[in-house]
């Protein structure tokens, strides 16, 4: 009995020897270690049921793609995903009808930095890779990336695009002539027109308040300030009760996605033609960079529009501590009267409220000038490679599906969903949206389309090498529903008529076309440097600075502590770097500056 | 049982002075504190059972208001539920199992002063407390030791616990030490008093360790982030953390998409992220309270020392 | 003799299948010190990282703004881990209480339920702070109803007090959870001490102070030594939801300040080096608590 059980300590000691000796390897069954910890003693090991079929199965290397057709699972490695896990539903049976993969997303949105860290130290990112057009630079420089330059020719829809991928890879620092990366929400427009009726960022205030107060021409700041507090004073309170402000702001996303400081504020800026790239403020002219310290400038300027809606009384008091969720609770409980982003309208304007004209809708302010960027004719930002380690049976599957994706038939289901649920094809060609609620309401699909709720089974990877705003050839129209002429007939408002008879004009962006109101900048995706580690560290350090300063700048009392506030917060920010950040900045995007004014 | 209640008679003689007031203060304090544990929870609960609306705007607090079940609907909609649960149950198990057998043979074998070397082993694995590696080398690690995508990366590192180890061997060294040398006279090896001696005696402990064990695991999903991407070996609290994460972390959408309206759509489907995580901390929470009780039955009746010596 | 030394080798191959598991899983890693010398950022490998020597160690401390902000931090971190230390009785206290009652269904109904804040993450923790004290919660409306203020109080901006209010918060959650222990230790005493002690007609305050007290002291203090070498690390998530651009002054501990700086990857030597640092600090507080366990107790608690 005793010697039976010091036989399979030693048997145990040395298989987990065995483990540690054969790094590198992975051969040595962890199984093994099973028996020899319990070995040690007591506890009934016996009770583990059916776990080891599980994790023997999970151990085979995904990696044998053998055969031709058979059911294969593609690793994409997703920057734009917010789930994590196998694609389901709906959408896994178009995938799997036409190439049999299952599609496995990795979602660092998910999993946060570290999965990025550790999957790139380990030299295998995944099989199709997303991303960021920064992160993707990197990536093709430390190898993660493969070449594809000598096959995407074959594959006609990414060849349609060959014009737009050659910019984008040629800017590849000490790149010759290979292919690596496919752009993504490529259009077939130009880089210099807008086409959508709205834009990213305008004053948006609640139509029936606006009409109360008579419909004025708001000139400056300072007269939206008075519209805000007029419609607070006549609107103390939503319908239910709860207080209305006039606007509402999150701290949560601060310092994310290129820009340094509030969001909220770094949106406002692009009011006067500015926008911010990241420590560095592109001025109106398209060509200048002013450090977003400067006093002169928008950051400042958007802040002060702020601390002066503080000062009327209009700025919910929870600004500063509430999450986004809690934002957007005020947003759909009609406590807010002035939105920003045009999404937010999305937690507001129902049909219904267009209709009874209770609805948000663009509202000019004299003095602005909006920067918006142009149609992602050469992609939006972010970048679909292939990971190095595929072998050759894998990487024509990744490159049958990729074209896929970016053909007609495949922007289809991307965009417009599936024929017969999420839209009709009359007698014209057109389309006509139904179900426009499946998303929204996750409505069940019909068992012949892979069944499921339809928001369950959405295609997953959420970026598309083509947008939304392109031609389908089939119809003539967008894929994107919002701008079929079936869609807008529909939804033709009392609103909208009312609004256009006021501003003579159809849209909020064909006013701004009309009365030059419209910075338009052109759209390039331009591979950008990345941070070193010393950058990164300062960066962060200058954001929390400027984030922190700026809230309490918002809720100063006056204007002599809000500038004590604003010059305190300049002076720590040169304490921690900021003059490097800045420099660092100003050349990391002036290659994108460059290509954009050689557009114009 | 009523050998128990014969004992509480025998202590309720005549009630000293001293030990009413402090019944009372006891009472009065362990009431507060009891429903400020509570009250939150029970907040949660109705939230998760209201209108979602209201819930949104904070106008649920006391009673919930027009009651649906809609939320727990949807988490029993997840796919693959099942599997993500059979994994979290298997890795509870199998873990909690190891992880207690192993503390309390490492808290006993490290209280024997025979050990070769003993204090320098001791204190090999106690330091690991304050080690951190940082996530890079420890992903290297297990992918080249072949745990990567296994299930057996939930358990093997979760194994020898240093801070269980210490407790353990706190109670162990509490045994009096006529106990163990009695066994060893008998002939009993250094197995067989531990098996025999030790483990009814450091019970309480072991039930312990077997909560804090199996509640780590049973809520871990760090591991299953960064080690695993294999879906079936996906945990449930992984499947759910996905759940909670795929409706509140919008932005991307928001940042990228050219597509208004089912932004929109989207975004009014995401306003509820809130009551997600409310529904998720339930859904939890109850299996753990379900199973809490039978664990609590180690704590109730004191061990009579005195009765095993003989 | 000979043969108690041969027992000694073979009570260490017990153990040693575990000492392996520790080499693998905590010591091999170590190697991932050396990130800390480096400029590193993912992707780039290592290899081609740029040695930096010390650089990342004392990058806190190298300048004026920067050594003011870290020196705030140490404060933070000092008082939110001091008044922890200070009332970490409290779980044991009310482990002993909690005892003493004697109505079984009304005690296991308090140990349940107290333990039902550990279960609920931080973030939720937060969500439900911000219902019941924002502007127009439950506490705001209360007090505006009374007449007792006649703007709201923003609880949350507020940096008064603060470091008492995360003590509060940090015990509500975990005070229920850590007395677990306590309870287990106070079921391990034998029953005869106390018999024999309510024979010599003790009464139940002295029988916690001559008994129950002493007889779970060990576990207290080995438990206190353990997390004193921890003092550096309050861990993150708390103060990470309770953090605003307010109050950030006096929350901002360590951990989280170097999560502020280290976020999106370029920052990882700068937390690796941190984390070596806390780590160096941790094993010389630990000699340091064994070595005052000596002189006081008579023995070391490792």
């Amino acid at each position: 009995m005793k010697a039976k059980k010091i036989v399979s300590l030693f048997a145990a000691t040395a298989m987990v020897v065995g483990t540690l000796a054969g790094c590198g390897g992975g051969a040595a069954q962890p199984a093994a270690t099973d028996s020899g910890t319990p070995a040690a003693d007591t506890s009934a090991p016996a009770a583990t049921p059916s776990t080891d079929t599980a994790s023997s199965d999970a151990a085979a290397p995904a990696a044998d793609a053998a055969g031709g057709n058979d059911l294969l699972e593609l690793e994409i490695y997703d920057a734009a995903a917010n789930y994590q896990g196998l694609q389901t539903g709906w959408f896994d049976k178009v995938v799997k009808d036409r190439f049999n993969l299952d599609l496995n997303i990795i979602a660092p949105q998910v999993a946060g930095d570290a999965i990025y860290q550790t999957r790139t130290s380990s030299g295998n990112l995944g099989d199709i890779v997303l991303l960021d057009a920064v992160d993707f630079a990197d990536c093709v420089k430390a190898g993660l990336i493969k070449d594809i330059s000598a096959d995407i020719s074959n594959y006609s829809n990414l060849a349609g695009f060959m014009d737009q991928i050659n910019v984008y890879n040629s800017g590849l620092e000490g790149n010759s002539g290979q292919i690596y990366g496919i752009p993504t929400q490529m259009m077939n427009s130009s880089p210099t027109s807008y086409s959508q009726d709205v834009i990213y960022s305008s004053p948006l205030l609640r139509w029936d308040y606006y009409k109360e107060l008579g419909m004025p021409d708001i000139a400056d700041l300072d007269g939206l300030v008075d519209v805000l507090a007029q419609m607070q004073a006549a609107h103390p309170t939503n319908d239910a009760g709860d207080p209305c402000y006039g606007v509402s702001l999150w701290p949560d996303w601060d310092g994310n996605d290129n820009m340094l400081g509030i969001a909220n504020v770094v949106q406002l800026t692009t009011w006067y033609g500015e926008k911010i790239k990241d420590s560095a403020i592109l001025k109106a002219d398209g060509k200048t960079f002013t450090p977003i310290t400067d006093k002169t400038a928008t950051y400042y300027k958007m802040l002060k529009f702020l601390n002066k809606l503080y000062k009327a009384g209009v700025v919910d008091p929870d600004s500063g501590t509430q999450d986004w969720n809690a934002a957007c609770a005020k947003m759909s409980a009609g406590q807010v009267n002035m939105f920003w982003y045009s999404w937010q309208v999305g937690f507001w304007n129902s049909q219904e409220r267009l209709d009874n004209g209770t609805a948000m809708i663009f509202v000019p302010v004299g003095d602005q000038n909006y920067y918006v960027d142009a149609d992602p004719y050469y992609g939006s930002g972010r970048v679909f490679g292939v990971g190095a380690g595929v072998d050759d049976a894998k990487y024509k599957r990744i490159m049958d599906f990729l074209d896929w994706y970016a053909s007609p038939e495949g922007l289809q289901f991307e965009h417009s969903g599936i024929e017969g649920f999420n839209y009709e094809v009359g007698a014209d060609g057109k389309y006509t949206a139904i179900n426009d609620n499946a998303l929204m309401d996750n409505l069940p699909v019909p068992e012949e389309y892979g069944g499921a709720g339809y928001n369950d089974g959405n295609n997953q990877i959420n970026e598309w090498i083509v947008s939304a705003n392109a031609i389908n050839p089939n119809t003539g129209e967008t894929y994107a529903k919002d701008y079929w002429s079936s869609w807008k007939a529909a939804t033709q408002t009392q609103m909208k008529k009312e609004w256009a008879d006021r501003f003579g004009a159809a849209e909020p962006a064909e006013w701004m076309k009309k009365n030059s109101k419209l910075v338009i900048s052109p759209n390039v995706t331009v591979p950008l440097g990345s941070d070193t580690a010393d950058i990164s560290v300062t960066r962060n350090q200058c954001n929390e600075t400027l984030c922190d300063y700026s809230w309490k700048m918002i809720f100063a009392e006056d204007d002599a502590s809000f500038d004590a506030m604003w010059d305190e917060m300049a002076a720590t920010m040169d304490g921690t770097g900021f003059q490097d950040l800045y420099k660092f900045d100003c050349e990391k995007w002036q290659p994108q500056i460059d290509a954009k004014n050689a557009l114009q | 049982m009523a050998a128990e209640k014969i004992m509480n008679k025998k202590h309720r003689k005549k009630q000293d002075p001293v030990d009413i007031v402090m019944s009372v203060i006891t009472y009065i304090v362990y009431t507060f504190f009891a429903f400020v544990c509570v009250y939150p929870f029970y907040y949660i609960f109705i939230n998760t059972i209201s209108s979602n609306d209201l819930s949104a705007r904070g106008k649920v607090t006391f009673w919930p208001k027009e009651i649906h079940f809609t939320n727990y609907v949807n988490v029993s909609n997840i796919p693959s539920l099942m599997s993500a649960f059979q994994i979290s149950l298997a890795r509870t198990v199998v873990g909690t199992i190891l992880t207690v057998g192993a503390s309390a043979f490492l808290g006993y074998m490290f209280s024997r002063e025979t050990m070769w070397m003993r204090k320098f082993w001791y204190r090999l694995v106690v330091a690991t407390m304050y080690f951190n590696a940082g996530i890079i080398p420890f992903f290297i690690t297990m992918k080249n030791i072949g745990l990567y995508n296994t299930f057996w990366v939930y358990i093997l590192p979760t194994v020898v616990a240093p801070f269980y180890i210490v407790l353990c061997k706190t109670f162990v060294e509490a045994v009096p030490k006529e106990l163990t040398d009695a066994a060893e006279l008998d002939g009993a090896g250094t197995m067989r008093t531990f098996v025999s001696v030790i483990i009814p005696v450091i019970k309480p402990i072991l039930a312990t360790v077997a909560i804090f064990s199996a509640v780590a695991q049973w809520n871990s999903f760090q591991d299953t982030l960064l080690l695993v991407s294999d879906p079936k070996l996906f945990t449930l609290q992984f499947t759910l953390y996905q759940y909670i994460n795929q409706a509140s972390s919008l932005k991307a959408l928001v940042n990228s998409t050219g597509n208004a309206a089912s932004l929109a759509a989207s975004l009014a489907h995401a306003a509820t992220a809130t009551s997600i995580r409310m529904t998720v901390t339930i859904v939890v929470v109850a299996p753990i309270l379900l199973v809490y009780p039978i664990f609590q039955r180690y704590f109730v009746k004191g061990i009579m020392i005195g009765a095993v010596k003989g | 003799m000979n043969k108690k030394k041969l027992r000694g080798y073979r009570e260490f191959l017990y153990v040693l299948p575990f000492i392996i598991l520790v080499l693998i899983f905590a010591y091999y890693p170590l190697y991932g010190w050396v990130y800390a010398f480096y400029d590193y950022k993912p992707p780039k490998p290592l290899s081609e990282s740029l040695f930096v020597g010390f650089k990342w160690f004392h990058y806190m401390v190298d300048n004026q703004v920067k050594r003011k902000q870290i020196f705030q931090v140490m404060l933070n971190t000092f008082a939110i881990s001091g008044l922890s230390m200070a009332f970490s009785w409290f779980p044991m206290m009310f482990a002993v209480f909690l005892n003493e009652i004697r109505n079984k269904p009304y005690k296991k109904f308090v140990q349940t339920v107290t333990t039902l804040p550990n279960f609920i993450s931080w973030v939720l923790v937060y969500s439900i702070a911000f219902c019941v004290f924002n502007s127009t919660g439950v506490v705001n409306s209360l007090l505006m109803d009374f007449g007792v203020i006649e703007k709201p109080i923003m609880f949350l901006q507020s940096s008064k007090h603060i470091w008492f209010k995360m003590w509060l918060w940090l015990t509500w959650k975990n005070a229920g959870w850590a007395a677990i222990m306590y309870i287990a230790a106070i079921t391990g005493i034998d029953e005869e001490l106390i018999d024999a002690a309510k024979v010599d007609g003790a009464n139940r305050w002295k029988t916690i102070w001559h008994i129950t007290i002493p007889s779970i002291l060990p576990t207290y203090l080995v438990l206190l030594f353990l997390n004193m070498a921890n003092f550096l690390s309050n861990g993150m998530e708390q103060f990470f939801v309770f953090q605003n651009s307010f109050n950030k002054d006096y929350i901002q501990v360590l951990d989280l300040y170097v999560y502020n700086l280290a976020m999106g990857g370029g920052g990882y030597s700068l937390a690796t080096a941190i984390g070596v640092l806390k780590s160096v600090v941790s094993i010389v507080l630990l000699c340091v608590m064994n070595g005052i366990s000596k002189l006081t107790r008579g023995e070391g608690f490792i």
